[in-house]
């Protein structure tokens, strides 16, 4: 569009008026040569980001995309969508190269053998992380089920700590899930989720506890306001994927980018907003707890079981 | 309250107020306007509420379809950063809440009263179907508040108003009162007769208080003068009250000496600054006798002075002037001593005479060697005659008795002598008319009052004629209790009354030519006097009695 608007303003007798023929075509020579070299010298990738992972934060994530792209000298771009089910739909059709997704979209993408795993972000030296339940500190609500008839807010109807967990919990109890609250609503962000309950919007919600320690650690007397009543498993923690037929050289500069981080001031400092302590590389992981659970709600939920 | 209120100087009641007027109609006028203002923003924000949900209006509904609250509260909230927005939410068909910045009151699926509802209600709709109605509460504590700074200049447009208006009216009253205090200055110093401190100020003000400085400066002037000639006037005739003979005093009713003329008699008459006791006594004696004209003496070491007073009452005051009469006195009596010894050998040259004149025929007839009875009857009857003489003659020689004076009634005292002479009126039919004035008294022996009044009615008596009239008049005169006693008959010729009171003058046959003089005497000896009037009416004696 740049390039458009300039080639506008030369030609059009509005724009600024040059004298001579030999000076349009010089800038027009020089324009050309820039972006081809540009192009050149850089290769492009997309990041697919959800609102459910750190959407409010978004000038960490810009931060983040600096940094790896002076690591790795690619050339990231962002491209950001409302739920894990737009996102696996972009990863299948190839709009986007790597993403950073719940462990149940993996669950969902890993038959198709079309992603595989980049890198694990570590809490406490680990990759997992729990699902926890947060209501407003006031409240006189003790667990998930206290909140029966209440109002409860969850974030992308896939995200196994904002949505399936709480499912899997309730059902596990013996309640019915669809009638088990007053009213399910649905922000597609655990930010959103945290701040629904903060504002009394509803009365409680299920969100990451990774998204949870960033939002207490970059709004310690927001935090003030809320408690958390129930912390659910060590589940698997959301991974960064990256599309099977990408390069192997970014995977190695992203990969090597990232795992790198932790020992790098700069990136340490970024990691430390997003409340998490590094990269690992992928080893060991497994995301069958998530499975288990998936395969227990669609049981559960399929209409020749009601 | 309204008392102390008004008892407040002039610059204060000015100063406040014109203070309060302007304080208070800056005040009104301004509350008028912001009030005016506040319910056109009220208005106002009424119209951009309902536009900025009509701009959101497409979204929500879509929102609602996709039962996405949360972006609906979001948006809601996102509407409700606007200040004037107090509360807004979305309520379904169903009159439930879908979504709602105040979500302490109002929860999701809470019921909503729409009908009750007294804040902005938008209906939302596509298509002309109905997905909700969005409900709006208008801050108006925000509105206020974009008054907030408005309030601050207004307050302070208001004080420095009030401040100026307090300023202005205390220049304007500062400025009266200056001239109010120069008059009122004059006017102090008119009342004190300082008119050398009057004070002259040339006001720039063209107002009433200048017209009333004006005229008050014209009438000073005249003042001045008026005084300044009173003062010439005072001086002109101070000067001649001070060149007269006459020592003068003027007093108060109360005779506190107010002024006095410089006069050697000043320390005989004065005392302390005051009349001397005994001569206030004698003037207050007078003045309750109603005498205005009256010798008084005072002792004057070893001299006793006779001072002719006269009080004049002037106004609230009186004029007393004295008058030394003591050589006058003095010359009056020597020359009455020696008219006495005159009259004494005239008298006694009369007697002799007389007596000599009697004997002459009695001398005569003795002489006769054979005396008939005539010559007896005629003997005794000279003899009677000079017995009259003798004892009319030894009258004149009584002297008075003050101590024997006593209040006497002048009419009762009148009408006892008329009823010894009744015979002789009718004798001559004369007709008595009387006009006595009652109440009249006279401090007199009561004998002396007889005589005098016996002589003169005899006089009268004799002196009428036939059928004619005796007028008895008693009056108060001059200070002094009169009767007159007036009979109709010949007119006495000037020359006969300036002898009338000489004793033994006559023009009666019969009479001594004593009656009259010892008349005289008696009404002199008691302060008194005589007026003779005669004409050709008749004669009319006045005796003026103390």
């Amino acid at each position: 569009m740049e390039v458009v608007s300039v080639f506008y303003k030369l030609f059009s007798k509005g724009g600024q008026k040059l004298t001579t023929l030999l000076q349009k075509l010089t800038i027009i020579f020089i324009i050309t040569v820039n972006i081809l070299y540009a192009s050149e010298y850089k290769n492009r990738v997309v990041l697919g980001l959800t609102g459910v992972v750190l959407k409010e934060d978004i000038a960490t994530i810009v931060k983040l995309k600096r940094y790896l792209e002076k690591k790795s000298h690619l050339n990231i771009a962002f491209k950001f969508v409302k739920s894990y089910a737009e996102i696996k739909t972009l990863l299948l059709n190839e709009s986007i190269d790597f993403a950073y997704i719940c462990g149940s979209t993996y669950v969902d993408l890993e038959p198709s053998k079309k992603v595989e795993l980049l890198a694990l972000p570590t809490v406490d030296a680990k990759p997992f992380y729990q699902s926890l339940v947060v209501v407003q500190r006031d409240a006189n609500y003790t667990s998930l089920y206290d909140l029966k008839g209440k109002i409860f807010a969850i974030s992308d109807p896939e995200s196994n700590s904002g949505s399936l967990v709480p499912k899997y919990q309730i059902y596990k109890k013996g309640y019915d899930f669809s009638n088990f609250f007053k009213k399910v609503v649905v922000t597609y962000d655990h930010g959103e989720s945290i701040e629904a309950v903060r504002l009394g919007f509803v009365d409680g919600a299920s969100v990451d506890s990774v998204v949870y320690k960033a939002y207490v650690t970059k709004n310690p007397n927001k935090a003030k306001e809320l408690k958390v009543i129930n912390s659910f498993g060590e589940y698997p923690i959301p991974p960064f994927v990256i599309r099977e037929d990408v390069k192997s050289s970014i995977k190695q500069e992203l990969k090597k980018a990232m795992l790198s981080m932790a020992s790098d001031k700069e990136g340490k400092a970024i990691l430390k907003t997003l409340a998490i302590d590094g990269f690992i590389a992928p080893n060991n992981i497994s995301y069958k707890k998530i499975k288990a659970i998936k395969e227990y709600l669609n049981q559960k939920e399929s209409p020749n079981d009601r | 309250m309204i008392d102390k209120l008004l008892s407040l100087s002039i610059k204060t009641k000015i100063t406040f107020t014109v203070f309060l007027i302007i304080l208070f109609l800056s005040g009104a006028i301004i509350y008028t306007i912001k009030s005016s203002l506040a319910k056109n923003l009220e208005n106002s924000s009424v119209k951009i509420v309902q536009e900025l949900v009509a701009v959101n209006e497409a979204s929500i509904i879509k929102s609602i379809l996709e039962d996405d609250y949360w972006s609906i509260y979001n948006r809601l909230k996102s509407l409700a950063k606007l200040n004037i927005i107090q509360d807004i939410g979305v309520v379904d068909t169903q009159k439930r809440v879908i979504a709602h910045t105040n979500t302490k009151e109002y929860r999701i699926y809470d019921k909503f009263n729409l009908k009750a509802f007294d804040g902005i209600k938008i209906a939302l709709k596509s298509d002309n179907i109905q997905f909700g109605t969005c409900v709006v509460k208008i801050n108006k504590n925000a509105l206020k508040a974009l008054f907030k700074d408005m309030d601050k200049q207004i307050y302070l447009y208001i004080i420095a108003l009030a401040l100026l208006s307090f300023a202005m009216a205390y220049f304007i009253s500062e400025r009266i009162l200056k001239r109010l205090n120069i008059l009122s200055y004059n006017a102090k110093c008119i009342q004190e007769g300082k008119l050398e401190k009057l004070q002259q100020y040339k006001s720039i003000e063209k107002d009433e208080i200048t017209k009333f400085q004006d005229s008050m400066e014209i009438i000073l002037k005249q003042l001045n003068d008026a005084l300044a000639s009173e003062q010439k006037l005072k001086s002109f005739y101070h000067k001649i009250l001070q060149g007269l003979n006459e020592f003068i005093v003027i007093t108060s009713r109360e005779f506190a000496i107010k002024f006095q003329n410089d006069h050697s008699y000043k320390e005989i008459i004065l005392e302390n600054g005051a009349l001397k006791r005994e001569l206030l006594e004698s003037i207050q004696t007078s003045l309750s006798k109603e005498i205005k004209r009256s010798v008084i003496t005072v002792q004057n070491g070893d001299e006793l002075l006779y001072l002719y007073t006269i009080i004049e009452e002037i106004g609230d005051m009186y004029a007393i002037s004295f008058t030394d009469i003591t050589k006058l006195k003095t010359l009056e009596e020597k020359e009455q001593l020696a008219n006495s010894f005159e009259l004494i050998g005239e008298i006694s040259a009369s007697v002799v005479h007389e007596i000599k004149n009697y004997l002459q025929p009695v001398k005569l007839l003795m002489e006769q060697e054979d005396l008939d009875r005539e010559d007896y009857q005629r003997i005794t009857a000279i003899i009677a005659k000079a017995d009259t003489l003798v004892n009319d003659f030894l009258s004149i020689g009584r002297p008075i008795d003050k101590n024997l004076s006593e209040s006497i009634e002048i009419n009762m005292a009148i009408e006892q002598q008329l009823f010894l002479f009744t015979a002789n009126l009718k004798r001559k039919n004369i007709t008595l008319i009387k006009k006595y004035t009652d109440g009249l008294k006279v401090n007199i022996a009561n004998y002396d009052f007889e005589l005098i009044v016996a002589n003169l009615l005899k006089n009268a008596i004799e002196a009428s004629f036939e059928n004619g009239t005796i007028e008895i008049k008693t009056e108060q005169k001059d200070g002094f209790k009169c009767f007159t006693i007036a009979n109709e008959g010949k007119p006495i010729d000037k020359d006969i009354i300036e002898s009338i009171s000489k004793p033994f003058f006559t023009t009666k046959k019969r009479g001594s030519g004593l009656g009259l003089y010892t008349t005289y005497k008696i009404v002199y000896l008691y302060g008194g006097y005589i007026e003779v009037h005669s004409s050709t009416h008749g004669t009319s004696f006045s005796i003026y009695l103390p």
